[in-house]
């Protein structure tokens, strides 16, 4: 159960080793309050999408099992919009489109494909917890990248409903690089990481090889 | 029980059950929406710190089917001296009312009232940029700039159009 909620974390991560989801990886990274919000949306889309998927799996016929779950999953999206327009509206205003879209997001189809119509709804939720706050924290680190190069300084309290909100500078203004906060600081920034992942991950296996 | 039948039942079933919950979860949210977009829209007009005006009065923009203006009237039927307009115009994507205050034909203070569009650069282009522009700069093409060219056009057309209804112009 530990293990199915801290693989996607790092050894399966969604973004940085499997790919998945990466249009709202590009879009909505300009800011780490953005990002955070796009990855908390995600985790409770797909917390009830694979609860639901494994409610159903014995009772929904294998040939329309991909229609079927992606009616589920537009419902928990809705849901989750209609619900972040009401209680959190600059949330939902800064992410725009973007909120429709976790429908399409091959994370989501994707476990509920391959874990939630195969396992339990205890060990779903708890793996559709672990995939969602993998994605979230690589959300999270490609935003903060990409809000301190291009800014300087990281946000608070402007997207999320905080109770406070401000900003704190960390690099001096002059020396911001304001390409990073526009779409092609989140190709650059995605591909350095990435290739730090990927680099992470090889000096891993070429050192549990030679031992 | 027939195969196909079985689907048809379990994709029916899933779909009104769906359909059910978004109804009722509906019923709740909406209102709450409603509020938030009404006290989004009475700050912003507030920002703006708007005479009072008597009258208003809607203008189509020829060409465009879903484009209008909307100009303020004093009591004594003329435009109110705040200069402010509200413009609003349909895209494919979607829906964009814009805020504008104009002075010396250029614009001085902008706002989006609603922003149904694609974003780029992080938000609703232009809220700092289009501020000060004239007519002339306005038919500058920003569609590479910003990506989002669509939107661009729209407000673009939008402002041109508010511009020229301020200096006594049709749309």
């Amino acid at each position: 159960m530990k293990g199915n909620l801290t693989k996607g974390i790092i050894k399966e991560n969604p973004i940085f080793v499997y790919l998945l989801g990466m249009c709202p990886a590009l879009a909505v990274t300009q800011s780490v309050e953005g990002a955070l919000g796009m990855g908390l949306l995600v985790i409770l889309v797909l917390m009830g999408s694979n609860a639901v998927v494994s409610l159903l799996k014995n009772v929904i016929p294998d040939e329309v099992r991909i229609p079927a779950y992606i009616v589920i999953i537009a419902t928990f999206v809705t849901m989750i919009q209609m619900l972040t327009e009401a209680f959190a509206a600059s949330l939902a205003e800064s992410l725009g489109v973007f909120i429709s879209l976790i429908v399409v997001n091959c994370l989501v189809l994707g476990r509920a494909e391959s874990f939630a119509s195969k396992n339990g709804v205890l060990d779903s939720v708890i793996d559709g917890i672990g995939m969602g706050l993998g994605f979230t924290l690589s959300l999270v680190l490609i935003g903060f990248t990409r809000e301190l190069l291009g800014t300087g300084a990281i946000a608070y309290g402007q997207k999320l409903p905080l109770p406070f909100e401000g900003s704190i500078r960390i690099i001096p203004e002059d020396f911001s690089i304001s390409i990073f906060t526009m779409p092609p600081g989140a190709f650059i920034t995605i591909g350095l990481l990435l290739a730090g992942f990927t680099a992470y991950g090889n000096s891993k296996k070429n050192k549990g090889g030679n031992a | 029980m027939n195969k196909t039948l079985k689907s048809v039942i379990v994709l029916f079933s899933i779909a009104g059950i769906s359909g059910a919950s978004l109804t009722a979860l509906n019923q709740v949210t909406a209102p709450i929406i409603e509020e938030n977009r009404i006290k989004k829209a009475e700050e912003l007009y507030n920002m703006f710190d708007i005479s009072e005006y008597d009258t208003y009065q809607k203008t189509a923009v020829s060409g465009y089917e879903e484009y209008y203006i909307i100009t303020f009237y004093d009591e004594n039927g003329n435009p109110t001296g705040d200069m402010l307009y509200e413009g609003y115009g349909e895209n494919a994507y979607g829906d964009v009312t814009i805020l504008a205050q104009v002075e010396d034909g250029r614009i001085k203070k902008f706002e989006y009232l609603t922003f149904n569009q694609s974003y780029s650069q992080g938000g609703p282009y232009g809220q700092e940029n289009y501020p000060g522009m004239s007519l002339e700069d306005l038919e500058d093409d920003y569609d590479t700039a910003t990506g989002a060219t669509f939107s661009t056009k729209t407000i673009n057309d939008i402002l041109q159009n508010i511009i020229k209804i301020s200096e006594g112009g049709a749309a």
